[in-house]
C-alpha cells in the first residue's frame, strides 16, 4: 500500500498510467458489457451492407466498421481483452520461469549450475526475434501458444539477473547461518532467497509488461500470433488496417495508437515502479551489487582465514 | 471402378489445368491437335484499342517479379525470368507472322497455337516418325562469355535437348524439372547440317498430340560452351532480345537491350527489336509497398493473378488512383465449403441446398472488391464447350444469386429446407481452412451460415499438407475448404470429398454421376461428348456438394499508363514475356 | 587478462554446441517438412513424384538424431549445407545476404547513438527540468510505437500525397553511395527512433548514477564548473555502461530488423529466414540462425574483453 501511495505521490505520471492500465484491465475484464455490438458465439456479428463505415457517422459504431461491418470499437474492447491476457499471462509466466531457473541455479550451484548457464547463454546469444519465429512455427497459433513463445525465451534471459542477485543473497551472512542450523535448499530458497530478491523481480516484470503488446503486434505481421477469428490490435493492422489504408486510414490508426497506449502506459508504469523500488536509484550504496558483494565477502574470508592461521 | 477413377482424375486435372492455365506446359491431350487455330477465347472482352501511337525507342520499365532463383541454367525452363535472354525454338503466336492480324488479341491464347521462333520452318513426316527443323538464318548469341557472339548452330539444340533427356550419348543432367516425362516422345535429336536438325519420335509416339507436347515443351536453346559457366549469372546469355546486366539475389534483375538481336517489329517491319532499354524484374515482399511503387509510377506492370499480389481491396485502390489499367481476367478459382456428404447432415440434398441459399453471393461480390456480376461456375471451366453457365435455366441460377428472389426470400426458403430435412434448429459443424484460403471470407460466409441457425466453426490449420489430409480423411467430422494453387478451389473441393473407395474420388457415390462421367468417357464422337458433358455441366452444380461463398473473382494485369503498344493480353502467359516486352515501348510524359 | 579470453572462447565451444542443438531441436518439431512442399508443388504442376528419392536427396531419411550429428559434423568442417530451394549453399547465401542485414543495422545504431547520447547528456544535466520530462516522455513514446504501423504510416502518405515511393531496387553503398543511403535512411530512421528512445533513458541514468559518486562531489567541492564535470568526469565514465547497452543493442539489430527489411524490400538475411522458415528448408534456417548467434557471442565477448580494458576495476568472473 505504501508503494502505491508513493506512486500517486511521488510519480504522479506513473500512476496516471496505472490507472490507464487498470481501465485496459476492467475494459478486457467487461467486455461482454462494454461492447456496442458484443459478440454471439464466439464472432462479432457481421453486415456486409454496413462495411467501411467511417468513424463518428452514426451512434451505432463510434469508431467505424471494418470491411465485414463489425464495429470496430467493439473490436477493439475484444483485441483489448487478448492483449491483457498476453500481457498478465506472459509477464507472470516469464518471472515465475526467470525465478525458478534463477533460484535453483544459483542454490543449487555446481554442476547444475554449469549446465543451466550454458543453455541460459546459448538461448540468450539467438535474436530474439528468430527464436520467437522458431517457437511460433513450432507450436502453431493460438493464444496459449502465444504466451509460451514470448515468455519462455524472456524468461531464460531474465534468469541470469535473478540468478546474480539469488547468489548474492545465498553468499549473505543470515543464509550461511540457516545453513548451519540445517535449513535444506529448499527452505533456503524459498524463505531467505525468493523474499529477499522480489523488489527485483518485481522491478523487470513490470518492466517487461509493455514489449508483450508490441511483441504480439510484430509476430502477428510476421504471420504468426493468437488464432484467426480472435480480437487483436495487431492481426487488425497487418489484415484490414494495411488493405485499406488509402480509403480508410481509420483501420489502422485506431488500433495503432491503442498499441501506442497501452505500452506507453505499461512501460511508464514500470519506469515509477523501478524508481520507487530500486535503492540504487535513491543515491545510498547500491544493495544488489552482487559484484561489490562479493569482494567484500571475499576480502572477510580472507581476514577470517589470516586469524585463523595467526592463531 | 479404379480404371474410370483414374481416368476421370487425369480428365479432371487436364481440365482444370487448362482452365487455369500458365502452370503448365503440357496441354491437355484432350485439346486441339497441332496447328489448329481455332481457339475457344476464355473471356469475351471489349475489343482492344488500335494501337495509334508510334513505337518509340528507349526508356526502362520495372516489372514485379514473384521470386528469383539463383539458376541461369537453360535446363530450368519453368521460371519465366528466362524468357529475356534465352529464345526457344517455337514460341506461342500472337499473330506474328502475319501482321495484318497482328493485335496481341486480348484474353489468353490456347495451348497448342504455336509459330517458330529459332524454327525457321519445320516438316512433321508422321509416318516416319521423324520432324526436320531448319533453323532460322543470322540468330547470334549475346556477346561475353561463355558464348562471345557467335552463330547459333544446329548442334546446340542437339545439346539442348539431348542433356535434358540423357541420349545421344550426352550425360543426363539434373533438374528439379521432370523432363523424360514431358519429352517422352523423343527417341533422339540430332543436327543433320549447320541449320537442320532432326527429331526421331518414339515407337507409337509420332502423332500431331506429340508434336503438339513437343512444341510447347519449350526448352531454352543454349550451347555447350555452357558446361564451362556453372551458375554464374554473368554466364546468363542466349539469343534473346535483352542482356542480363545486374543481379541482386532475392532483389532485381536488369536486363538491357540486346543490340544484336535479330527481330523485327510486325506491326513496323522497318523497326528493330526491341525497343526499351531497361528492363527491370523486381521482388517486392510487402503488398502495400507494391501498391505504393504503382501509384506512384514506380512499377509498370504487376501479374499474372493480380489477386494474389494484391488483394481485391487494394486494387480498388489503385484503379482509383488512375496509375494505370488493370486488365482483368476470369481465370481464378471460386471460393467453397467442401462438404463431406458421406457425413450427417449433409448427405441430404435439402441441407446442403439450404446451406447455399444462405449465401448472399453477390454481397460478397460486392465485399470483395468485384463489383460485376457473380460468376458462377459449373463444373466445366467456361473456357470448354461444354459448359453451359450462359445457358442455365433461371431456377438454377437462383439456386446461387439473389437478384431474382432477394436474400430474405432465400433464407426463408433455406429454412424451410432444413425444417424439412428434420433440423429446424440448424446443427452445427467444423471446418479447417488451409492456411492461404482467405479466413475473414469463411468468416463471413459463416455468419450467413448463423442466420438460419447452422453454426460453422473455423479452424485454420498451420500447414497445407495437414490440411489436405484431414480433407481427404472421410470420416474425419471435419469440412474443408477448396484448395487454391494451380487447381480451381471448386473444382477440387468437389474432387476431394467423397466417400469412394479410393481417397479424391469423384462422385460422393453418387452412381448416376458416375454412370454418366463414365459415358462420357467411353463416347465415340464429339457431339455425344459435347452433350453428356452439357447434362454433367447442370447436374453438378444441381447437387451442391460444394457451397460456393464466393462466385469466380477476377485476376488482374496491370500495366502503368507509360507503356505504349499494349492492348490487353495477358504478359505473363506460358512464358511470353520476351515475346510482348520487346514489342512494347515506353512514352515519357 | 589473456587467460580470461581463452577461458571465454572455450566457454564458447558447448555453448555453440547447445545452439545448435535448439535451433534443430525446434526445426524438427515443426509440423511438416520441406518434401510436403515440393511433392506438393510437383504434383501440381502434373509430375510423378518419387518421394522417398526427394527424401534422400535432402538427406532427410535417416533418423533426426543421425541428422543431427551429420549436420553437426559438416558444419565442424566448415559447410552449412545447401539450401533445399535456392540453387545455392547456406554458406553463400549468409556471405551475401548478412552484411545487408548489417548495414541497415549499423545506420540504425549510428542514428540512433546520434540521438541518444547528446539528449540523454542534456536530461541528466537538466534533471527533473521540463526538459527533461517532455524527452523522456518522447522517448517513452517512441518505444510503444509499433514499428510496422509507423513504417505503413511513412510507406502510404508520401505516395498520397507527392507520389513518392521509397526505390526498391538494392543498389550496394560501394557501387552507388547516394542510391543506397536512399533505400536504406528511412528503414534505419525508423528502427533508430525505437532504439533512441530506450538508450536514452538508459545514458540519462547512468550519466546521473555517476554524477552521484563521491569524486564528482569532490570535483564540484572544488568548485569545478558544472560543464566540465559532466563532460569530463561524468561523461567518460558513464560511457563504459553506455557501450555495454550498445553492444547488446547489436545484437538486437543482427536479427530483430525483418519487419523493415520486409516491408522497404532490403534484401536482407531476416527476409530470407522468414522465407525458409515457412518452407520448412531445415539448412537454410539452422545455418543463419546459427550463424547469426555466433556473431551476437563475438560482439558479447568482444565487449566484455573491452569493458575489462577500458575499467580496470571491473572482475570477470
Amino acid at each position: 500500500m505504501q508503494v502505491l501511495k508513493d506512486l500517486f505521490r511521488k510519480k504522479p505520471i506513473g500512476g496516471i498510467c496505472l490507472i490507464i492500465l487498470i481501465a485496459f484491465l476492467l475494459m478486457a475484464v467487461f467486455a461482454g458489457v462494454l461492447a456496442p455490438t458484443p459478440m454471439v458465439n464466439g464472432a462479432l456479428p457481421k453486415n456486409l451492407a454496413e462495411g467501411k463505415l467511417a468513424p463518428f457517422q452514426t451512434m451505432a459504431h463510434p469508431l467505424g466498421t471494418d470491411r465485414m461491418g463489425q464495429d470496430l470499437l467493439s473490436y477493439m474492447i475484444y483485441g483489448a481483452r487478448t492483449s491483457v491476457i498476453l500481457c498478465v499471462c506472459c509477464t507472470l509466466l516469464s518471472t515465475f520461469i526467470s525465478l525458478v531457473t534463477g533460484v535453483l541455479s544459483a542454490v543449487v550451484g555446481g554442476w547444475f549450475d554449469l549446465i543451466v548457464q550454458r543453455i541460459v547463454d546459448a538461448v540468450g546469444c539467438i535474436p530474439q526475434m528468430l527464436l520467437l519465429l522458431l517457437l511460433m512455427a513450432m507450436l502453431g497459433n493460438g493464444i496459449p501458444q502465444m504466451i509460451f513463445a514470448l515468455s519462455v525465451p524472456s524468461g531464460i534471459g531474465g534468469s541470469r539477473m535473478v540468478r546474480s542477485a539469488a547468489i548474492s543473497v545465498k553468499d549473505s551472512g543470515y543464509c550461511r547461518n540457516s545453513d548451519l542450523l540445517g535449513g535444506g535448499v529448499f527452505w533456503k530458497c524459498v524463505m531467505h532467497v525468493v523474499p529477499n530478491i522480489m523488489p527485483l523481480v518485481i522491478i523487470s516484470a513490470a518492466g517487461s509488461l509493455g514489449g508483450v503488446v508490441m511483441m504480439e503486434a510484430s509476430m502477428n505481421f510476421l504471420g504468426y500470433g493468437v488464432d484467426p477469428g480472435t480480437p487483436s490490435w495487431g492481426a487488425l493492422i497487418t489484415g484490414a488496417g494495411r488493405d485499406l489504408m488509402f480509403t480508410c486510414p481509420w483501420m489502422c490508426i485506431v488500433p495503432g495508437i491503442a498499441i501506442a497506449v497501452l505500452t506507453f502506459a505499461a512501460n511508464m508504469f514500470g519506469d515509477a515502479i523501478r524508481d520507487l523500488l530500486d535503492p540504487r536509484l535513491k543515491g545510498g550504496v547500491g544493495s544488489y551489487n552482487s559484484k561489490k558483494l562479493d569482494k567484500t565477502l571475499a576480502k572477510l574470508e580472507k581476514q577470517a582465514a589470516k586469524r585463523q592461521n595467526a592463531a | 471402378m479404379k480404371r474410370i477413377t483414374a481416368l476421370l482424375l487425369a480428365l479432371a486435372m487436364a481440365l482444370s489445368l487448362a482452365a487455369c492455365g500458365g502452370n503448365n506446359d503440357t496441354p491437355p491431350a484432350t485439346n486441339s491437335p497441332a496447328g489448329d487455330s481455332t481457339p475457344t477465347p476464355a473471356e469475351t472482352q471489349p475489343p482492344a484499342a488500335p494501337v495509334t501511337d508510334d513505337p518509340v525507342y528507349g526508356g526502362e520499365v520495372t516489372l514485379y517479379y514473384p521470386k528469383f532463383y539463383n539458376y541461369f541454367d537453360p535446363s530450368m525452363m519453368d521460371e519465366y525470368q528466362f524468357a529475356f535472354w534465352f529464345e526457344t525454338l517455337w514460341v506461342l503466336d500472337w499473330g506474328l507472322n502475319d501482321p495484318s492480324t497482328y493485335a496481341f488479341g486480348p484474353g489468353e491464347i490456347p495451348a497448342g497455337y504455336m509459330t517458330g521462333q529459332l524454327a525457321d520452318s519445320w516438316d512433321f513426316d508422321e509416318a516416319a516418325g521423324t520432324l526436320t527443323v531448319k533453323l532460322r538464318d543470322g540468330v547470334v548469341f549475346q556477346d561475353g562469355e561463355p558464348y562471345n557472339g557467335r552463330a547459333l548452330t544446329a548442334k546446340d539444340v542437339e545439346w539442348s535437348y539431348c542433356r535434358l533427356l540423357g541420349i545421344n550419348g550426352y550425360d543426363q543432367i539434373e533438374t528439379e524439372y521432370d523432363w523424360p516425362n514431358n519429352l517422352n516422345m523423343i527417341a533422339n535429336v540430332e543436327a543433320t547440317g549447320d541449320s537442320t536438325v532432326l527429331f526421331t519420335f518414339a515407337e507409337g509416339m509420332a502423332n500431331t498430340i506429340s508434336l503438339t507436347k513437343l512444341m510447347n515443351a519449350k526448352v531454352n536453346i543454349g550451347g555447350p560452351e555452357w558446361d564451362s559457366c556453372a551458375q554464374d549469372w554473368t554466364c546468363a546469355k542466349g539469343t534473346g532480345p535483352y542482356v542480363l546486366t545486374e543481379y541482386v539475389p532475392d532483389n532485381s534483375m536488369t536486363f538491357t537491350r540486346n543490340d544484336s538481336y535479330y527481330g523485327v517489329d510486325e506491326r513496323h517491319p522497318e523497326n528493330k527489336l526491341p525497343y526499351i532499354d531497361t528492363v527491370r524484374l523486381v521482388y517486392i515482399a510487402d503488398s502495400s509497398n507494391i501498391l505504393t511503387q504503382a501509384m506512384s509510377g514506380s512499377l509498370d506492370w504487376f501479374g499474372e493473378n493480380g489477386k494474389d499480389v494484391l488483394s481485391g481491396d487494394q486494387l480498388a485502390q489503385l484503379s482509383a488512383q488512375n496509375a494505370g489499367t488493370l486488365y482483368p481476367y476470369a481465370s481464378g478459382s471460386p471460393s467453397a465449403i467442401a462438404l463431406k456428404v458421406c457425413q450427417e447432415p449433409f448427405t441430404d440434398l435439402r441441407v446442403r441446398q439450404a446451406m447455399q441459399l444462405a449465401i448472399d453471393l453477390e454481397a460478397i461480390n460486392g465485399y470483395l472488391g468485384n463489383d460485376g456480376e457473380v460468376v458462377v461456375p459449373g463444373l466445366w471451366s467456361t473456357a470448354l464447350s461444354w459448359s453451359t453457365v450462359n445457358e442455365w435455366p433461371e431456377d438454377l441460377k437462383a439456386q446461387f444469386t439473389t437478384s431474382t428472389a432477394g436474400l430474405a426470400a432465400n433464407q426463408e426458403k433455406a429454412r424451410q429446407l432444413l425444417a424439412d430435412a428434420g433440423y429446424p434448429d440448424g446443427f452445427s459443424f467444423d471446418i479447417e481452412l488451409d492456411p492461404v484460403a482467405n479466413l475473414e471470407l469463411y468468416q463471413v460466409a459463416g455468419d450467413y451460415l448463423s442466420q438460419i441457425g447452422i453454426t460453422m466453426n473455423i479452424t485454420v490449420a498451420a500447414e497445407m499438407m495437414e490440411a489436405v489430409q484431414h480433407s481427404q480423411d472421410y470420416n474425419l467430422p471435419l469440412q474443408s475448404a477448396g484448395f487454391g494453387g494451380g487447381f480451381g478451389e471448386y473444382m477440387l473441393a468437389f474432387m476431394m470429398t467423397g466417400n469412394g473407395p479410393m481417397p479424391n474420388a469423384f462422385g460422393h457415390d453418387d452412381q448416376e454421376y458416375l454412370a454418366k462421367l463414365d459415358a462420357m468417357g467411353r463416347s465415340t464422337s464429339a457431339e455425344e461428348q459435347t452433350a453428356i458433358g452439357e447434362e454433367l455441366d447442370q447436374y453438378f452444380p444441381n447437387q451442391h456438394w460444394a457451397i460456393l461463398v464466393a462466385g469466380v473473382q477476377p485476376n488482374y494485369d496491370f500495366m502503368s499508363n507509360r507503356v505504349g503498344g499494349y492492348s490487353g493480353e495477358k504478359v505473363y502467359y506460358k512464358g511470353n514475356m520476351r515475346t510482348i516486352w520487346s514489342r512494347l515501348w515506353v512514352t515519357e510524359e | 587478462m589473456g587467460k580470461y579470453i581463452v577461458k571465454r572462447v572455450l566457454l564458447l565451444i558447448p555453448t555453440i554446441f547447445i545452439i545448435c542443438a535448439i535451433v534443430f531441436g525446434l526445426m524438427r518439431m515443426v509440423p511438416g517438412d520441406a518434401v510436403d512442399i515440393i511433392v506438393n508443388r510437383m504434383t501440381q504442376s502434373g509430375q510423378t513424384v518419387d518421394e522417398a528419392a526427394i527424401r534422400a536427396r535432402l538427406g532427410l531419411d535417416v533418423p533426426a538424431v543421425q541428422q543431427f550429428f551429420n549436420w553437426m559434423g559438416n558444419v565442424f568442417r566448415g559447410d552449412l549445407g545447401d539450401s533445399f530451394f535456392q540453387y545455392d549453399s547456406v554458406w553463400n547465401i549468409i556471405k551475401r545476404q548478412l552484411p545487408i542485414s548489417l548495414e541497415l543495422g549499423l545506420i540504425t545504431l549510428i542514428l540512433a547513438n546520434l540521438i541518444s547520447i547528446p539528449l540523454g547528456l542534456f536530461c541528466a544535466a537538466r534533471q527533473d527540468s521540463i526538459p527533461d520530462y517532455a524527452i523522456r516522455i518522447i522517448a517513452v513514446v517512441l518505444m510503444a510505437i509499433p514499428m510496422f504501423w509507423l513504417a505503413t504510416l511513412v510507406l502510404f502518405y508520401p505516395a498520397q500525397w507527392w507520389g513518392y515511393a521509397p526505390p526498391v531496387v538494392y543498389v550496394s553503398f560501394f557501387q552507388d553511395p547516394i542510391a543506397n543511403l536512399q533505400m536504406f535512411l528511412v528503414p534505419a530512421i525508423m528502427g533508430a527512433l525505437a532504439q533512441a528512445g530506450m538508450q536514452l533513458r538508459t545514458v540519462r541514468t547512468v550519466v546521473l548514477d555517476t554524477m552521484r559518486q563521491d569524486y564528482i562531489r569532490t570535483a564540484y567541492a572544488k568548485g569545478v564548473k558544472q560543464r566540465v564535470i559532466l563532460f569530463k568526469h561524468a561523461f567518460r565514465n558513464a560511457m563504459i555502461p553506455v557501450i555495454t547497452i550498445i553492444g547488446g543493442s547489436i545484437a538486437a539489430l543482427v536479427g530483430g530488423n525483418v519487419i523493415l527489411e520486409n516491408i522497404f524490400n532490403i534484401p536482407g538475411i531476416g527476409q530470407q529466414l522468414v522465407t525458409a522458415l515457412g518452407q520448412r528448408d531445415f539448412p537454410m534456417v539452422q545455418g543463419c540462425v546459427l550463424i547469426m548467434s555466433i556473431f551476437v557471442m563475438i560482439v558479447n565477448l568482444v565487449i566484455d574483453v573491452a569493458y575489462k580494458w577500458i575499467d580496470p576495476r571491473v572482475t570477470l568472473d
